[in-house]
C-alpha cells in the first residue's frame, strides 16, 4: 500500500464537507415569472380600505399555458395585501371581474385587446410577458434580456385604474410609461 | 503544495509504480464516505430574494435541444454539455467529429486536419475557429492550431458550429464554416470540480475549476489543467510524438442590473514531439527525424454589454492574444490587439437590426530556421483589419423572416472585402422550418501567401515531372499581388420534429469558389554548392487561377427512442468538381471525404449507470491512398453518488493502429493513431 497521496484524499475529504450546493441553480422560467408577479405586487397598493375583509383570498388570475400555470403553484401558499393568494387559471377573457392581479401568457397574444378592454377601469394588476404589453395598455410587461427577465412598467395604466405604484418599483424598471401628467 | 506535487507526478510519470499510487489513490477516494447534500429546492430560493435579485437571476435558455435550432437560418448544430460528456472525447476536435460535413482527421498525437465542407488539410484555411468571441485562425499559415486548443471540456457550455459561411458576421476566413466555443459563465459553473485521467493514450492528466461567488453580482472561476499525452506509432515504432502541456485560466463573471460582463484570461505552456521529412539534396532525398516543439501563450479578453432600453443592447469587447511557436524548421510568435462594438435593437414589429465595427491589429515574428522548408521576408510585420457590419432580420410575414446582412472588412493585403449574405427562414408550423441562404466569403492571403516560401513538392531525378538527372525542389513563392479567394454559396435545408421523440434536420448546399490559390508555371534555377549542381529550384509564384465547384448534403437524426435509450445518427456527402491542372494541384485540395456516417447511442441504464457506443465511418481519400476508416468508441458511467462521476472509455477499438491523414505539408510526417483505454473519475465538491 502506498500512502504518498494520503493527505491529498484528506484534502479531499475535508472539502467534501463543503456546503456550498452541488450545482448552481437551474431556475425554471415560469415559477421565475410566477414569483416576479408576485414580488411586483408588493409594491402595488389597490384602492379601497385595505383588507376590507381578511378572509377574501386575493385572487391571481392566469390566463395562461401549462407551464406558467405549473409555475404559479410555487406562490399558493402565500399572502398579498394581508390575504392569503388564490390561484384561479383562466382559459378564455371570462371571469375576470374578480381578479386582483391577471396575469396572460403569450398564448393568448389574440386575445389581449379583448381582455384588456374586458377589463376597463376595474383595479387589476396586469402582468404579462406579450412584446409590447406595455405599450397596448397593459400595467407591467416582463421582458426577456438575454437570459436576464426585467419589466417595463405602464405608470398611466396604472394610474387609470387606480393602483398605486410605489416609485421603488418604477425604479427598478428598465422603462417607465410615465403618467400622463 | 500537495496539489502541485501530485500533479506534476501524474504528468510526469516516471515509472509505472506511479500509476499503481495514482490508481490507489482513486481507489480510496471512491471509497471515502461523502455525506449527501440535499438539493435544495430552488422554487423556494426564488421566493426568499428581493425583487433586485430576482431580476439577476439567469434562467435556463431553453436554447437546447432540437426546438431552438428550428429558428436559425443556417447549417448549425450544437454541441452541448449531454454530447460533450456521452461522446467520451477527451478533446475538442474528437467532438467534432459527431457534426455531418466536418472533416475530422487526426496527423499524429497532438495536430489535427479539421474542415467543414472539404477542402482539409493540417492548415484548413477556411474555417474560422473562435473561443467566446476571440479567433484563434492564425494569418500567419491561415489555419487553426489544434495542439494548443486543449480547453477543459469542463469548461465548455457548448461549441456551435456552423457550416457554410458566415462571413457577413464574422469577417474573412469563415468560408466553410465557423466553430465558436462557448466556455461556462462562472455564475453556471458554481462549486469545485475535480477531473482527472489514466489511459493508455491520454496517459494522465488532472483538471481543477473552482467558482465561487465574490459579492452580490460578481463570479469568478479558476482552472488549472495539466496532462501527459502518450506517443502515437510510426512504421511500427514510437512516433515521439507525446505532449506534456499545462494551462491556467481564470473568468470573472459580473452580473449587474445595468452591465453584465465577462472576463477570461489564460496561460498555457506545453512540448510536443513529432515527426519530420527534411528535403536533402543526397541519398532518398529525404531525411526523416524527430523533434520537440514547445508552444506557449496567453489571452485576457474582456466582453460588456448593457441594455439601453428594452429594445437596445450595446456590447463591447477587447482582447490581447500572444502566441509562441518553436517548431523545427521555424520560430513564430504572434501577438493580437481587438477592439470590437456591437449595437442590436429590436423594433415593436419584430425587426431586429444590428450593426458594429471591428479595429484589429497583428504583430507576428517569423524566423526560419531551415529557410530551404519555409521561408517570409520580412519577418517580423504589423498587420491590421477594420471592419463594420450591418444586418437586418426583417419579419415579412409571421412566419417568413428575411435576414439581410454584409461585412465591410479592409485588410492590408488586399484592401476592401465586401462579403454580403440574404437568408430566409420561413416556419409553416412550430414543428417544421426551411432555410435558404445565398452568401459571398472570402480567404484573404495569410503572411505566407503575401511574402513566404514554403517547400511543398519534392521530384526525384528522372521521375514524369522532372527528366533531369537533378533532384527538384518545388517551392510555392508568396506573391504582394495574391488575390483573396472567393467563394459564392447557395444552401438550402430544413429541419422537423417528426414527433415528440424524433428530429430530423437536411442542409444541402452548392458552392462556387473563384480565385482559389495555385501556382504559376514554375521558374528553374539550379543550385550550386561548391560550384557543383546539387539540385533543381522550381519556384512557382502563387497565384488564383484555380476555380471550381463543390456540393454535398448532411442529414442528422435525433432519435430518443425509449425514455433511456437515445440515438444519434449523421451521414453526409460531398462531390468536388474542381478544373485541376495538375497532380501537384489535385492533391493539394483534395483532402475530403466523400461518404461519413456517425451512429451513436446513449443508454441510461439506470439513473447512475450509463452505457454509451460511438460509431463512425469516414470514406477514403484518393489523392492520399488514404482507405476508408470505420471506428469505434465506448464508454460506461458510473455515478455512485452525485458528487462522483467514474467513467471507462475505449476509443479506436476496431483497429489496433491506424493512419487517418496526410498532411499537405511535405515536411510533417502523420502517425498512426493507437487504440486506446482512459479511466476518468470527476469529483464535483
Amino acid at each position: 500500500m502506498n500512502y504518498k497521496f494520503a493527505p491529498l484524499a484528506v484534502l479531499i475529504l475535508l472539502l467534501s464537507f463543503d456546503k456550498s450546493p452541488v450545482a448552481a441553480g437551474q431556475y425554471d422560467e415560469s415559477q421565475l415569472k410566477a414569483v416576479l408577479s408576485y414580488k411586483i405586487a408588493k409594491f402595488v397598493q389597490w384602492p379601497g380600505p385595505p383588507s376590507a375583509t381578511a378572509e377574501e383570498p386575493f385572487s391571481i388570475c392566469v390566463l395562461g399555458d401549462s407551464d406558467v400555470n405549473d409555475g404559479f403553484k410555487v406562490i399558493s401558499d402565500q399572502q398579498l395585501e394581508g390575504r392569503p393568494v388564490q390561484l384561479k387559471y383562466l382559459s378564455s377573457a371570462t371571469g375576470l371581474s374578480d381578479c386582483q392581479l391577471l396575469y396572460i401568457t403569450k398564448k393568448h397574444v389574440k386575445s389581449l385587446a379583448s381582455v384588456l378592454g374586458r377589463l376597463n377601469k376595474r383595479p387589476v394588476l396586469t402582468i404579462s410577458e406579450i412584446e409590447g404589453f406595455a405599450a397596448k395598455g397593459g400595467i407591467v410587461e416582463l421582458v426577456k434580456l438575454d437570459n436576464n427577465f426585467r419589466f417595463v412598467i405602464n405608470l398611466r395604466a396604472a394610474k387609470r385604474v387606480g393602483l398605486l405604484i410605489s416609485s421603488k418599483l418604477s425604479a427598478l424598471a428598465v422603462k417607465v410609461i410615465p403618467d400622463a401628467d | 503544495m500537495r496539489i502541485c506535487l501530485f500533479l506534476k507526478k501524474l504528468v510526469f510519470p516516471t515509472s509505472k509504480c506511479h500509476i499503481k499510487s495514482v490508481l490507489v489513490l482513486l481507489g480510496s477516494l471512491l471509497l471515502v464516505a461523502v455525506p449527501f447534500s440535499a438539493s435544495r429546492s430552488l422554487a423556494s430560493d426564488l421566493l426568499e430574494m428581493s425583487l433586485e435579485e430576482l431580476l439577476k437571476v439567469q434562467v435556463t435558455s431553453v436554447s437546447k435541444g432540437p426546438q431552438s435550432l428550428l429558428q436559425a437560418a443556417a447549417a448549425i448544430y450544437v454541441i452541448d454539455q449531454e454530447d460533450i460528456q456521452r461522446s467520451g472525447a477527451s478533446s475538442v476536435p474528437e467532438l467534432l467529429k459527431m457534426v455531418p460535413g466536418m472533416h475530422v482527421a487526426q496527423l499524429d498525437a497532438n495536430r489535427w486536419a479539421i474542415s467543414a465542407r472539404g477542402l482539409n488539410g493540417q492548415f484548413a484555411n477556411k474555417l474560422l475557429v473562435m473561443i467566446d468571441g476571440r479567433s484563434v485562425y492564425t494569418p500567419i499559415f491561415s489555419g487553426t492550431y489544434w495542439d494548443v486548443m486543449d480547453i477543459g471540456l469542463a469548461e465548455i457550455e457548448r461549441i456551435e458550429v456552423i457550416r457554410g459561411p458566415g462571413a457577413a458576421l464574422w469577417g474573412a476566413n469563415a468560408v466553410n464554416g465557423i466553430i465558436n466555443i462557448i466556455t461556462l459563465s462562472a455564475e453556471q459553473s458554481e462549486g469545485a470540480k475535480l477531473i482527472s485521467w489514466l489511459g493508455t493514450e491520454e496517459r494522465a492528466g488532472l483538471n481543477l475549476l473552482q467558482s465561487q461567488q465574490l459579492g452580490a453580482d460578481d463570479y469568478l472561476r479558476l482552472s488549472a489543467k495539466a496532462y501527459h499525452r502518450d506517443s502515437s506509432s510510426l512504421s511500427g515504432g514510437d512516433a515521439d510524438d507525446d505532449m506534456t502541456s499545462g494551462r491556467l485560466g481564470f473568468r470573472w463573471d459580473h452580473a449587474g442590473l445595468q452591465w453584465r460582463g465577462k472576463t477570461t484570461g489564460s496561460f498555457y505552456q506545453g512540448r510536443e514531439g513529432g515527426h519530420y521529412d527534411r528535403a536533402t539534396y543526397s541519398g532518398s532525398y529525404r531525411a526523416r527525424f524527430a523533434a520537440d516543439t514547445d508552444v506557449h501563450g496567453a489571452h485576457l479578453l474582456t466582453n460588456w454589454q448593457r441594455w439601453l432600453s428594452a429594445r437596445g443592447r450595446f456590447s463591447t469587447q477587447f482582447y490581447y492574444d500572444f502566441s509562441r511557436r518553436e517548431e523545427p524548421f521555424y520560430e513564430a510568435e504572434m501577438q493580437v490587439f481587438d477592439l470590437e462594438m456591437q449595437y442590436v435593437y429590436t423594433f415593436d414589429s419584430g425587426q431586429k437590426l444590428s450593426f458594429g465595427g471591428n479595429l484589429r491589429a497583428y504583430f507576428d515574428d517569423l524566423v526560419a530556421i531551415e529557410p530551404a522548408q519555409m521561408d517570409a521576408d520580412p519577418t517580423e510585420k504589423e498587420y491590421r483589419l477594420y471592419s463594420f457590419y450591418l444586418q437586418d432580420e426583417y419579419p415579412l410575414l409571421d412566419d417568413l423572416t428575411l435576414i439581410l446582412g454584409s461585412k465591410f472588412e479592409k485588410n492590408d493585403f488586399t484592401g476592401w472585402e465586401v462579403q454580403p449574405n440574404l437568408r430566409v427562414l420561413w416556419q409553416p408550423t412550430d414543428r417544421l422550418s426551411l432555410w435558404g441562404a445565398v452568401s459571398k466569403a472570402v480567404r484573404t492571403p495569410s503572411r505566407l501567401d503575401a511574402e513566404g516560401q514554403i517547400l511543398v513538392e519534392f521530384y526525384p531525378p528522372f521521375s514524369a515531372q522532372n527528366p533531369t538527372a537533378l533532384p527538384g525542389f518545388y517551392y510555392l513563392d508568396g506573391s504582394s499581388s495574391y488575390l483573396s479567394e472567393r467563394l459564392l454559396a447557395y444552401e438550402v435545408g430544413f429541419r422537423q420534429l417528426l414527433n415528440d421523440r424524433l428530429s430530423l434536420d437536411v442542409a444541402l448546399f452548392c458552392n462556387d469558389y473563384d480565385r482559389l490559390r495555385t501556382a504559376d508555371y514554375p521558374s528553374t534555377e539550379v543550385v550550386l554548392v561548391g560550384g557543383i549542381p546539387t539540385s533543381l529550384k522550381l519556384t512557382g509564384p502563387a497565384n488564383n487561377t484555380l476555380h471550381g465547384k463543390s456540393y454535398g448534403a448532411e442529414a442528422f437524426l435525433q432519435w430518443q427512442v425509449l425514455e433511456p435509450w437515445k440515438l444519434i445518427g449523421s451521414y453526409s456527402f460531398m462531390q468536388l468538381d474542381f478544373a485541376f491542372t495538375g497532380e501537384l494541384e489535385t492533391y493539394l485540395n483534395s483532402s475530403y471525404y466523400q461518404h461519413q456516417a456517425s451512429l451513436q447511442s446513449r443508454y441510461d441504464i439506470s439513473d447512475a449507470v450509463q452505457v454509451d457506443a460511438w460509431l463512425t465511418y469516414t470514406d477514403g481519400i484518393a489523392v492520399q491512398n488514404q482507405p476508408e476508416i470505420w471506428d469505434l468508441s465506448l464508454r460506461f458511467g458510473w455515478r455512485p453518488r452525485p458528487q462522483w462521476q467514474v467513467e471507462l472509455i475505449g476509443q479506436h477499438l476496431l483497429h489496433e493502429q491506424q493512419r487517418q491523414s496526410e498532411s499537405e505539408i511535405i515536411s510533417m510526417v502523420s502517425t498512426e493513431i493507437e487504440r486506446s483505454a482512459l479511466l476518468k473519475v470527476t469529483y464535483r465538491f
